[in-house]
């Protein structure tokens, strides 16, 4: 069972291939969907390579692609022949309402809807887990401590259990595999491409009423920035728009190759625009189109027509990440790394020097010590060692000199705190010399 | 900017390192660089000639190049080595090389242990060098003299590669002298001493003094950015000349570099080295005080520069005694 799965809900072969494509069998895998592009200026949600979306496109099942992603657990046995066992579920008690999803068996079914926190297995470990072996059956209830599996998905996705499959591994032990599926609608923020390099962010869903239409009362599901043409000079991408056109006007799967073949493998520029015209469009693959908001046409011809388009694996749910205050890491105290451990952001050594280069000195101050890792310490100002703060005398005392008359009270970074001891450690001794603020 | 390029605005034949290596060159404060190249402005800027001339006077030559030929002559009763000199060659090339000078330039050669009676001139083209050393080495002597001999330099500066002439904007002449010896090439004859340049950080140093190197870096660093189409304020080229220079002596921006420009220990530990930092502080029982922008954040103070240069200070007021009851009667 894969661990991570991706999978178009609707994939579509395309209209414009080559014939290398076709010797491979590249095109019966079904990459991504044709859609209807109109390369224009829309909104100003599509600067730098942003794409405009159709949202009736969408809920026709426009982008749409499921996650799988597995989930396992294992029945572990222990040195004193103990090991794990799986319970029935409870029906009442405080913790009833996130074993609803589970069988009598007390793993959850297939086709169950999973929330987050929700349990799906019901497993419990045994307490004593080394020492005399003991026989598995006749241990109490009470030799048993519950360890159970819960889900833990991002807020707000509704996933299903897909399926369930119990198998043993090298040692014998009972091992169970959830494939937990999830189908994710393409919303603003996920990342799409053509073939030909252009790749680009969803920026905006709009209606299907606002969108311009042609004559034929065709609406894009894409508008495209033509920015994106001049310095990239994909002319691939012009030809698979024409080809496509002529594609679905004459009923002929047509060949994008550079070279125009006799053999017939490849189809030249000049054949396709008179397939064009003598179905009814213009031999540049250009419309005349109506505004959608105001209903009068737009004073230029628009490029519009199929390019197949794929669905890329970054999506927004995977990478959208905040914190305001959470864990630390143990030894130094400052906060996390990773979205996982949920975590900060790093101010590294760069960011340092961009703000000392506009004299942001509080700026650093805040960033560097405030939010990160302050720390509030007792020196001596004697001996210039740190001390500590005797909690029932409410004084500090200073450990060498073994009296509180001499403290001070300041504050450092816990990293700084830490790098004095570890040289304290070394015998290598810094001194604090401090004077008045 | 483009990792490598070697090119010379006009003269094809130099080679010039341009680009991200020669910016690493001049930042490191190298002392030995790939290609430096010292530009000699002449007395006399319009006559190919004169320009002939000085290149002449620069430029060195080897006795291997202005030899005819150098010949051992072993007979029963002498071993010498006999050199004849090419003189038409020589005339053609303007240089002024006669037998006399050949003779004082094999004596001044350190690798060649030789004495004035080991060399006999016998006319203006020719002279004969004798070995000395018994029957048993005088061959090994000989076939060494012969290798060592085509190496000598009879004229020009033993530093410098090559030199050539370069025609400037299409109306000055000028000399591009590839190779170091800034001090000699000021002082040839036909070379104004005040417009030379060099290329050479270092050498400027020594030559010129600090503020002239302060000078070339900026220059330099402009030249190499401006051929690449980029040009940038020059502040911020005299800010890092003044930060390599300030000390007295050229710093490259190195570890070595770095530790000979501050003092602060918390600084140089937390740029490379910490270890050895810390522990040589500790054994000569060093102060920090803590001024500079890193050991601020080591600290966990403001930093002393921009917004952090002063610190706010509040006045109290004198708070008025107030005092509640009666207004006394009797006052």
């Amino acid at each position: 069972m894969d661990s991570l799965l991706y999978l178009l809900v609707y994939p579509q072969r395309p209209l414009l291939t080559t014939r290398t494509i076709e010797l491979v069998g590249y095109d019966k895998l079904g990459a991504g969907q044709n859609a209807t592009v109109a390369v224009m200026s829309y909104s100003g949600y599509d600067i730098e390579d942003a794409i405009v979306m159709n949202k009736s496109s969408l809920d026709r099942g426009f982008g749409r692609c499921i996650v799988m992603k597995k989930f396992s657990a294992v029945n572990q046995r222990y040195e004193n022949n103990a090991s794990d066992r799986i319970v029935r579920p409870l029906k009442v008690g405080h913790d009833a309402e996130r074993m609803q999803i589970l069988d009598d068996d007390g793993l959850a079914a297939p086709g169950e809807i999973i929330k987050p926190n929700d349990i799906y297995i019901n497993k419990e470990s045994p307490i004593i887990t080394k020492g005399p072996l003991i026989s598995p059956v006749g241990l109490p209830d009470s030799a048993y401590k519950p360890s159970r599996q819960t889900f833990k998905g991002p807020e707000g996705e509704a996933s299903v259990v897909d399926r369930v499959a119990l198998c043993s591994d090298k040692n014998s032990n009972l091992c169970i595999k959830f494939l937990i599926r999830h189908t994710r609608r393409p919303e603003v923020g996920d990342k799409f491409s053509s073939r030909h390099g252009q790749k680009g962010v969803c920026g905006t869903i709009i209606q299907q009423e606002d969108f311009p239409f042609s004559e034929r009362g065709i609406c894009p599901d894409l508008i495209m920035n033509p920015h994106g043409f001049p310095s990239r000079m994909t002319v691939g991408k012009m030809i698979e728009l024409l080809g496509g056109k002529a594609g679905v006007s004459c009923g002929r799967f047509h060949y994008g190759s550079a070279f125009g073949e006799p053999s017939g493998h490849a189809d030249k520029v000049e054949t396709i625009s008179k397939t064009l015209v003598k179905h009814g469009f213009s031999y540049s693959g250009k419309d005349f189109i109506y505004s959608g908001i105001t209903g009068c046409p737009l004073q230029a011809y628009i490029f519009m027509g199929p390019i197949y388009y794929q669905k890329l694996k970054h999506m927004v749910l995977d990478k959208m990440h905040a914190r305001g205050s959470g864990p630390r890491v143990m030894l130094t105290r400052q906060p996390t790394e990773g979205r996982a451990r949920n975590g900060g952001l790093r101010v590294g050594e760069m960011e340092r020097d961009c703000l000392i280069a506009y004299g942001a000195s509080m700026l650093i101050f805040e960033r560097l010590m405030v939010s990160s890792d302050p720390f509030e310490v007792q020196v001596c100002r004697v001996c210039g060692l740190l001390g500590y703060y005797n909690h029932k005398l409410k004084i500090g005392i200073c450990s060498t000199c073994k009296n509180g008359d001499n403290i001070s009270t300041m504050k450092l970074p816990y990293a700084c705190k830490l790098l004095f001891q570890e040289l304290q450690a070394m015998n290598v001794v810094p001194r604090l010399k401090l004077t008045e603020a | 900017m483009t990792l490598k390029t070697f090119h010379f605005a006009g003269v094809a034949s130099m080679n010039v390192t341009l680009g991200v290596p020669r910016i690493k060159e001049i930042i490191n404060g190298a002392k030995r660089i790939s290609t430096p190249i010292i530009t000699a402005a002449l007395e006399c800027n319009n006559n190919v000639k004169t320009a002939r001339m000085v290149k002449g006077r620069i430029e060195r030559t080897t006795l291997g190049q202005v030899a005819k030929s150098i010949k051992i002559v072993l007979t029963s009763r002498l071993a010498l080595i006999a050199v004849a000199l090419d003189m038409e060659g020589i005339q053609a090339s303007q240089l002024s090389i006669d037998s006399n000078i050949v003779r004082e330039s094999i004596l001044r050669n350190r690798r060649i242990k030789l004495k004035q009676q080991h060399i006999k001139v016998l006319d203006a083209g020719k002279l004969e060098v004798h070995p000395q050393g018994d029957r048993s080495t005088i061959h090994f002597e000989l076939h060494a003299l012969k290798n060592l001999l085509p190496t000598v330099v009879v004229k020009g500066i033993e530093t410098v590669e090559r030199a050539v002439i370069n025609k400037d904007n299409k109306v000055k002449y000028n000399l591009l002298v590839e190779g170091t010896g800034l001090q000699t090439v000021m002082g040839t004859e036909g070379v104004i001493g005040r417009e030379t340049t060099s290329n050479h950080i270092i050498e400027v140093q020594q030559t010129l003094g600090i503020e002239a190197a302060r000078k070339c870096i900026i220059n330099e660093i402009q030249y190499t950015m401006a051929s690449h189409g980029m040009s940038i304020d020059i502040r911020h080229m005299m800010l890092l000349a003044d930060l390599m220079t300030f000390r007295g002596e050229v710093l490259g921006i190195t570890r070595f570099g770095i530790q000979k420009m501050d003092k602060s220990v918390l600084m140089l530990a937390s740029f490379e080295k910490t270890a050895d930092h810390l522990f040589n502080a500790s054994v000569s029982g060093r102060d920090d005080k803590i001024e500079g922008v890193s050991e601020c954040i080591i600290m966990g103070i403001p930093m002393q520069l921009g917004t952090g240069i002063l610190k706010v200070r509040q006045r109290l007021q004198q708070v008025p005694e107030l005092s509640y009851g009666l207004d006394p009667i009797i006052s």
